[in-house]
């Protein structure tokens, strides 16, 4: 309640400030003060056409007669108007008496010009002692009013009341800044019948004197330039004290100050309806609607409505009271920009509404009933609560609303005791998974899905930030969720489509943020995606004769998973069980830490492919220790068999070689050791020994250089070959051709189209893997596949045929449809360069257990045997 | 004037010391032996007068291999190890790298011809 009372204060104030910004330019009580003249005294007479130039007093260095003389002079560029803001001298005043151009405005001290409301009490006091022009027709002139936007608005506003009196077009560009003065552009200069230069304070501006003398640089002043740098900034307090014109030795300038400023509210009022008023209201609507849509959608639309309808009145109190005669159209325009401000702003919260609407009574539909809406504090720990109750208690249903991530709602049937759920809580042994459910707190549980289905959408949740949902639906989903067993399914394809498989797609963690209106949406998908899966699981299992009881779910990053009694089944054949905790935990680093996908084989395996492949990505999920072997701890006599019997041989074999190689290099190392004095000495005797000394040491010396030479021989091999086998058998795995084949095309696939060069891969539909360094055999597939794409003409046709025998799989890459004379293709083979050297130097490494034959006919051929022994 | 120069030979094998210094005194150097690379590093933070002008040091030795010696020689010293050779019969892939990585002058494969000695000392 704090938080939600300061945020109110704060957005009370801001709304405020925004608001008094853009509209403070008009005190409301001076509105009423013109309102009270306008209505007593209505507008007789016409605008005059008006210029202004404004001095200041403090810094005017002038006396009254030079005074009087620049005021001549200024007169002289026959400007409508001249509008001093500073006290006039006395002598100055009888000087300029029955002179049309000079009204002195202010009688308080280093006035200037201030603000607005200054301005139109200064300003029309002068421009009703005006004379019209000597034609009597009132000029319309272009002015253009060289400040900086923003430093001084009262500056700017002036001109917009003066030509709003003028109903002159006036231009606001901004005056470039250069030492000594404003430049103004040239062209602005060409087009322009008078040029206002200020504020002084800003910048530089050019001495009176230096006017007086023509001493301006040219570039700086021009005969158009009229105005020099006024005024103060005003203030609060200076602008009350300005508008007290009562003590004005002019008393009539007080009445048509008053009078005329009535008309510049109406005129000023219109044109910054036009030009700033609607944008500022605009954009306060759209900054206030949207934060207030971070309440409640009521309060938030609430407020807004509040706000539309006195800005309403405010509007039409301003412009119709104040100046009745303000084209209608301005503020039919304002109106419509404002409601467009509200519909944007209230967009979220519209749509939130309707959504939520639509979801209520799809839920109502299927049988879902919502209960009352509380504010729940820790809304996801409640959310686990309440998911945990529900794998015991089957009837409560609970539904989580989301406006937004950080204000979340749960509403759920009333019925249950807080003291109940907890106590079951207590009950709940923990494991990763039921810890992650704890953690991110399941929001929605229902029965989206047919038959006995549940679905639980589990928030993934990072500090305040809600990242995603797990989406996990389960067939008899509290059974599963009891066993603790569980690892789920799917995700909508529409969502992991593109995802799937790590097809290179950037994953953020915001891309997977929706909300639960689209979860809800997608379920229909889910429905059905889970349905085929099932199905596919059914397929699968009728493959191995086994029941399928399906679980259905997503992942935060979209990878579709399968687990159900077929998998474990499986799984048991191949000695190995899936290890929950370290699916778990690899899913959450992967997720959490480097967003790398996880390995999606296994899955892969299941839902796309055949039995030999699935078998394959399970010996893959062996080594990355998603699956491990059954160890049964009572039993002393554990028998591995199958898969897991051929992974341990493997490891044993390693084990051997490495030890064998340890111990070569060993005794090669002591070997030299020894024989490093025996050569050295014998080389020794060999110079400096006596005749008989140097006939013996040389034959010593022969034979232990002999010696040597031979280790040294035989170490690197060794050496190099322990190398070999530690790399490869790093790798070796069981590998499924087929699978392992698919890929060597697809990534020669860009080449093979470059060159048009079509790449059939022909197969049968089930193969047994073989057990082989797969990295490496991979690679080098992939550098005969891209040898014969680069040797064949373009448009040729390769063909990849894998035939499995009763020891090996033949596997043959062929240019079918163009052949070259045997001797020519030895030559090109000899001639290939790296590719095929590194495949026969990879075959040479791997001890005679690959065979690679070229035939005719460009073909590459490949024997595999199936085992490692 | 010709200053004396001097070389540090570091082996567990006396008689390959031994056979280091007489090649080294026929090239003019004094020689200052030790056991393994833990007695050299005594002596050389000892006594400085013995600070060698080459140091050709075992890879395997006890105590103190000549690995860490040759980091104590730069680390503890600021010995440049561009003045150490390595002398060693490992010829493994693995004490290749080691032996490069520690960025010393050469490294001289035993057995050693007296030919390959002499070479050292031509500095």
């Amino acid at each position: 309640m704090l938080f939600r009372a300061q945020l109110l204060v704060i957005l009370a104030v801001a709304s405020t400030v925004t608001v008094a910004h853009f509209l403070g330019a008009f005190s409301i009580f001076d509105l009423w003060e013109w309102d009270f003249v306008l209505r007593n005294r209505p507008l007789s007479r016409p605008s005059p056409s008006v210029l202004i130039i404004s001095l200041d007093s403090k810094k005017w260095p002038l006396d009254d007669n030079e005074l009087i003389e620049l005021t001549g002079k200024l007169e002289s560029e026959r400007p409508a108007a001249i509008v001093y803001t500073f006290h006039l001298s006395e002598a100055v005043r009888k000087a300029f008496q029955g002179r049309r151009v000079v009204y002195p405005l202010a009688a308080t001290k280093s006035l200037g010009v201030a603000s607005v409301g200054q301005v139109s009490l200064h300003l029309p006091a002068a421009m009703n002692l005006l004379t019209p022009a000597e034609d009597g027709v009132h000029r319309k002139q272009q002015v253009v009013f060289a400040t900086e936007f923003g430093v001084q608005a009262s500056v700017s506003l002036a001109a917009l009341v003066v030509a709003g009196l003028a109903e002159t077009k006036i231009e606001l560009i901004p005056g470039k800044l250069r030492s000594g003065g404003i430049e103004i552009p040239l062209d602005e200069q060409m087009r322009t019948e008078a040029i206002f230069v200020g504020p002084r304070q800003t910048y530089p501006y050019i001495p009176v004197e230096k006017v007086l003398n023509g001493d301006i640089p040219e570039k700086f002043l021009t005969d158009k330039m009229l105005f020099l740098g006024p005024t103060n900034s005003g203030n609060a307090r200076e602008v009350k004290t300005s508008t007290t014109l009562i003590d004005s030795p002019m008393p009539e300038v007080e009445y048509w100050a008053q009078l005329t400023g009535s008309l510049l509210v109406g005129r000023v009022a219109t044109r910054l309806q036009q030009e700033r008023l609607l944008v500022g209201l605009f954009v306060s609507l759209v900054l206030l609607g949207f934060l207030f849509s971070r309440l409640t959608p009521i309060s938030g639309m609430l407020f807004s409505t509040l706000l539309v309808v006195v800005t309403y009145i405010f509007n039409l109190f301003a412009i119709e009271k104040a100046y009745f005669q303000v084209p209608f159209y301005s503020f039919r325009v304002g109106l419509v920009l404002l409601l467009a401000g509200l519909s944007i702003a209230r967009v979220a919260t519209v749509y939130s509404l309707l959504t939520r609407i639509m979801l209520k009574l799809k839920l109502r539909k299927r049988g879902v009933m919502m209960g009352d809406l509380h504010f729940v504090k820790n809304w996801w720990e409640q959310a686990a609560d309440l998911a945990l109750n529900y794998l015991d208690v089957e009837a409560q249903v609970f539904f989580e609303k989301l406006p937004a991530h950080k204000h979340m709602r749960v509403a759920y049937l009333r019925g249950i005791s807080a003291d109940e759920i907890v106590e079951k809580r207590r009950d709940y042994t923990r494991t990763p998974f039921v810890t992650a459910l704890e953690i991110r707190g399941p929001i929605f549980v229902s029965r989206f899905l047919s038959g006995q289905r549940a679905v639980l959408l589990v928030p993934m949740v990072f500090g305040k930030v809600l990242l995603g949902y797990w989406v996990i639906a389960a067939s008899a989903g509290e059974e599963y969720l009891k066993r603790r067993m569980l690892i789920i399914t799917l995700l909508a394809r529409e969502l992991s489509a593109s995802l799937f498989y790590n097809q290179g797609m950037k994953i953020s963690r915001t891309a997977f943020v929706f909300s639960l209106e689209d979860v809800y949406l997608r379920l229909n998908t889910l429905e059905k995606l889970a349905e085929e899966l099932l199905n596919e699981s059914n397929l699968l299992s009728s493959v191995l004769n086994t029941e399928v009881e399906g679980v259905v779910a997503c992942d935060l990053l979209g990878r579709v998973f399968i687990y159900n009694n077929t998998l474990v089944e499986m799984l048991s054949k191949a000695g190995l069980e899936l290890d929950t905790e370290n699916v778990f935990n690899t899913v959450h680093r992967l997720v959490w830490e480097d967003q790398k996908l996880f390995r999606e084989e296994l899955t892969y395996a299941v839902l796309r492919n055949t039995k030999v492949t699935f078998r394959v990505n399970i010996a893959e999920a062996a080594y990355s220790l998603i699956v491990r072997p059954i160890v049964d701890p009572e039993s002393e006599d554990v028998q591995p068999h199958g898969l897991v019997l051929i992974l341990q041989n493997i490891e044993e074999q390693r084990q051997a070689d490495s030890m064998k190689d340890s111990f070569i290099h060993n005794i090669f190392g002591q070997l030299q050791n020894y024989l490093t004095p025996i050569v050295g000495y014998s080389e020794l005797l060999c110079e400096i020994g006596s005749e008989e000394e140097r006939q013996i040491a040389s034959v010593i010396y022969e034979r232990a250089k002999k010696l040597a030479e031979l280790i040294n021989r035989v170490s690197p091999i060794t050496d190099s070959a322990s190398e070999v086998t530690s790399s490869a058998q790093l790798e070796v795995l069981p590998t499924d051709m087929i699978q392992l084949l698919t890929q060597v095309i697809k990534e020669v696939s860009y080449g093979a189209y470059k060159r048009q060069i079509e790449v059939q891969f022909e197969h049968p539909n089930v193969i047994n893997f073989v057990v082989c360094p797969r990295k490496k055999l991979y690679r080098a597939l992939v550098d005969c596949l891209e040898f014969l794409i680069v040797i064949a003409p373009s448009g040729a046709t390769i063909k990849v045929s894998l035939v499995e025998k009763t020891d090996d799989v033949e596997l043959s890459l062929s240019v079918i449809d163009f052949s070259l004379p045997q001797d020519l293709m030895d030559k090109i083979s000899r001639e290939a360069g790296s590719k095929l050297l590194e495949v026969e130097a990879f075959m040479l490494a791997q001890g005679n257990k690959f065979r690679l034959d070229y035939g005719s006919h460009m073909t590459v051929q490949l024997n595999i045997q199936k085992g490692w022994n | 004037m010709e200053f004396t120069k001097w070389v540090l030979v570091v082996d567990d094998d006396p008689i390959v010391r031994k056979l280091i210094s007489v090649v080294a005194k026929s090239c003019n150097f004094e020689v200052v032996e030790a056991n393994n690379g833990r007695e050299a590093l005594e002596l050389l933070k000892t006594d400085y007068t013995y600070l060698p002008d080459l140091i050709l040091v075992d890879l395997y030795m006890p105590e103190m291999d000549g690995a860490k010696y040759c980091q104590a020689l730069r680390d503890e010293l600021g010995y440049p190890l561009e003045r150490v050779v390595v002398i060693s019969s490992a010829s493994m892939k693995k004490d290749r790298d080691l032996i490069a990585s520690l960025g010393v002058r050469d490294f001289l494969k035993k057995p050693f011809s007296m030919t390959d000695i002499r070479k050292l000392f031509q500095i």
